[in-house]
């Protein structure tokens, strides 16, 4: 896959990119030289190709210094490339008022052509072109000697930015956030995230189980304890019942008391229903009810509801042709007739409020029934309470006889009787769930289970969150050592390709001394072949090492790049100018120099003796206002004479 | 990555897939938090481990 750059063009910016159109043609040169003096754009031209090749938003300040001047709106750049043979315009339009820089694609077709917001390149090529990638193809010249220097590491930052390990170690990153945001989210519930804590947490959620345990062991057992004594009374005043039936004058009046409770019993729940059915009819609860209820169905009586305009009269009407005041009705009106009339109750709807009304209005009903009902039922509890006093007065009577058998059956069954009110608070201390209860029993929950199981959940699910959240940051600082170690080895891996490729490359450059790469840590480390460390490179071999290893890097990208440098040669003296003159340019399948009028000696000289369909030379004449000249040929380029701004 | 995997003997196959394939769509620019988040989730770790 390829990319070439066909050209560029410039509205209204800064230097001499006022109006500037380079058309590099549609199959451009394999090297065009362009030159350029100080000031007419190199550097700002350079800037803008990386900016609309790797997408990155450019910042408010830096749209606004690319400015023409201040009468000036709005500035433009568009890059033409060539993918795989088809045309992609990328464009920046800068608006210098607010500072805002937007990116078009422009892709023409066969007929007419898109415009898209966005830079819509295939989705492989745009993954690529990221900054970092971008800065080593539209590459500044006088940054080869980074590339060697020992004390930087653009070497080992370039096969990153190349092969993608950048963003395996930005995924680090994403990491961390996934782990801050987890730790946020859990932060509601409990703080803990460290062993620490979360042993605290688990002492907490231990202790509360273990007072369930308890509460429902005591719960269990009192239950079973008030079940034993229960029965046991129950037996022991069957035996008072027998005891007493023994006599027979006491025996009659047992009988007559054990006749007069059924007759009471039976009393009492025929009342007990009787005043359950009074309340749920109101007119019998009480006579202010009833005079409110026959208020209410008066009022509403009063209130008439329409007995003719119902919702059948106008669906009646909407039918009509005319209506009843004469106007015609039409498809419309017809339409609005029968929506309006979904406002108006219907026939049956009317006759169920109107039969409310009319209940409401004839209420009935004997407003004393309830107190009246409640009353005999008092009646009766209390004739309950006499006939159990009776049969304790009789039982009084024979102890005072000196029934002993007797005596101690009543005071067993007084002490089971104590027993069991102890237990049955003990047993509703331990069970209550109505809140009111446990505040004014003052429960907790160590002592109540209802509020026990409730603190049992709230600390388990604390737990159970801090777990989650520790495990969850220690897969985090798992899968970021992975992640690490991954990029670590890949990047050896993938140091060692490079150096061997560029090896090669020098090999072929460097006949006359071996000069090769050792090593490739942050920077390139050369030796001689032979001899060892090679403590200083001549500036040109630096450079040739130094684009050996750029070419050797971008032969590995899936696309075949175009190179675009500015300067490749302003610090070199003619000597190591011609070197790298003669050797750098076969690397490049398309290489685009911005060179200054000081660099035609010894670096461009070396391109005149090159077919003449493989180099172009473009000549780029300041005119005054911010504009320029561009002068196409060979003629041009060499005759051209700098002022004294130029190096 | 083979080489870096085969130092956590620990983990699962399914986590050392995902990753492959979380590696391939970070590579390629095409992955969410979600992506990692699953990953995240099937490393096997020890809360015994101290801070």
């Amino acid at each position: 896959m390829d990319v070439r750059l066909t050209g560029w063009k410039a509205k209204n910016l800064r230097g001499g990119l006022r109006d500037v159109d380079i058309d590099l043609g549609d199959t451009p040169c394999r090297w065009t030289l362009i030159q350029m003096p100080n000031g007419t754009g190199k550097t700002t031209t350079m800037e803008l190709l990386r900016a609309t090749l790797n997408g990155a938003d450019l910042p408010a300040k830096a749209v606004r210094e690319l400015r023409a001047d201040d009468i000036v709106e709005t500035g433009f750049f568009e890059a033409r490339l060539l993918v795989d043979g088809k045309p992609y315009r990328l464009q920046l339009e800068l608006d210098f008022r607010d500072g805002s820089a937007t990116t078009w694609t422009v892709q023409e077709k066969e007929r007419g052509g898109g415009k898209e917001e966005g830079r819509n390149l295939p989705a492989d090529l745009r993954t690529l072109l990221k900054p970092t990638l971008t800065e080593l193809f539209v590459f500044n010249g006088e940054l080869a000697t980074d590339i060697i220097d020992l004390s930087k590491s653009s070497a080992a930052g370039a096969i990153r930015a190349l092969y993608g390990l950048d963003t395996l170690e930005w995924l680090t990153k994403r990491v961390d956030n996934l782990v801050e945001l987890e730790q946020r989210r859990a932060a509601a519930i409990t703080t803990a995230k460290e062993r620490k804590g979360i042993t605290q947490l688990q002492n907490a959620f231990d202790e509360a189980r273990r007072t369930n345990d308890r509460l429902d062991q005591q719960q269990k057992a009192t239950s079973a304890r008030l079940l034993e004594l229960d029965r046991e009374r129950a037996r022991l005043q069957d035996e008072i019942q027998t005891r007493m039936s023994e006599d027979a004058g006491v025996r009659a009046q047992i009988e007559a008391l054990d006749e007069k409770q059924q007759e009471v019993d039976a009393n009492t729940a025929d009342l007990s229903l009787r005043a359950l059915e009074a309340l749920r009819r109101p007119a019998y609860v009480h006579p202010a009810l009833l005079a409110r209820l026959q208020n209410l169905g008066g009022k509403l009586y009063e209130l008439k509801l329409p007995e003719t305009i119902s919702r059948e009269f106008f669906n009646e009407l909407a039918l009509q042709d005319r209506c009843v005041c004469g106007r015609p009705i039409g498809h419309e009106e017809q339409h609005e007739i029968i929506s309006g009339a979904q406002r108006y109750l219907a026939q049956d709807q009317i006759s169920v409020i109107n039969q409310m009304k009319l209940a409401l209005r004839e209420s009935q009903g004997d407003p004393e029934e309830l107190s009246t009902t409640v009353a005999s039922l008092q009646d009766q509890l209390d004739e309950r309470r006499r006939i159990k006093a009776e049969r304790d007065r009789l039982a009084s009577e024979k102890i005072a006889e000196g029934d002993e058998i007797l005596k101690k059956l009543r005071d067993d069954v007084a002490a089971l009787s104590d027993e069991i009110t102890t237990l049955t608070n003990t047993h509703e201390r331990l069970t209550t769930k109505d809140p009111s209860r446990q505040r004014a029993l003052r429960l907790s929950w160590e002592t109540n289970q209802s509020l026990c199981e409730i603190e049992l959940k709230a600390r388990e699910t604390r737990l159970q969150t801090a777990t989650r959240t520790r495990t969850f940051a220690l897969q985090g600082e798992k899968l970021k050592a992975i992640i690490l170690a991954t990029s670590r080895q890949a990047l050896d891996i993938l140091r060692e390709r490079v150096r061997v490729s560029t090896n090669d490359k020098l090999a072929r450059i460097f006949a006359h001394e071996k000069i090769e790469v050792a090593r490739i840590g942050g920077s390139l480390e050369l030796r001689t072949a032979g001899l060892g460390d090679k403590a200083g490179a001549s500036e040109g071999q630096k450079l040739a090492i130094a684009y050996a290893f750029l070419t050797s890097l971008l032969a590995e990208a899936p696309y075949r790049l175009p190179f675009i440098v500015d300067s490749p040669a302003v610090s070199l003296d003619v000597a190591n100018r011609r070197e790298v003159g003669a050797l750098i340019p076969d690397f490049f399948n398309q290489m685009i120099m911005f060179v200054i009028s000081a660099e035609r000696e010894g670096f461009a000289e070396a391109f005149y003796h090159r077919p003449a369909g493989d180099v172009r030379y473009l000549t780029v004449t300041p005119r005054g206002g911010g504009t320029v000249d561009i002068v196409d040929g060979l003629q041009a380029f060499k005759s051209f004479h700098a002022r004294e701004d130029d190096r | 990555m083979d080489a870096v995997l085969a130092g956590h003997p620990d983990q699962s196959d399914t986590f050392q897939r995902r990753f492959r394939n979380l590696v391939e769509l970070v590579l390629a620019g095409n992955y969410q938090d979600a992506d990692v988040r699953r990953v995240m989730e099937l490393l096997s770790v020890s809360l015994e481990v101290d801070e």
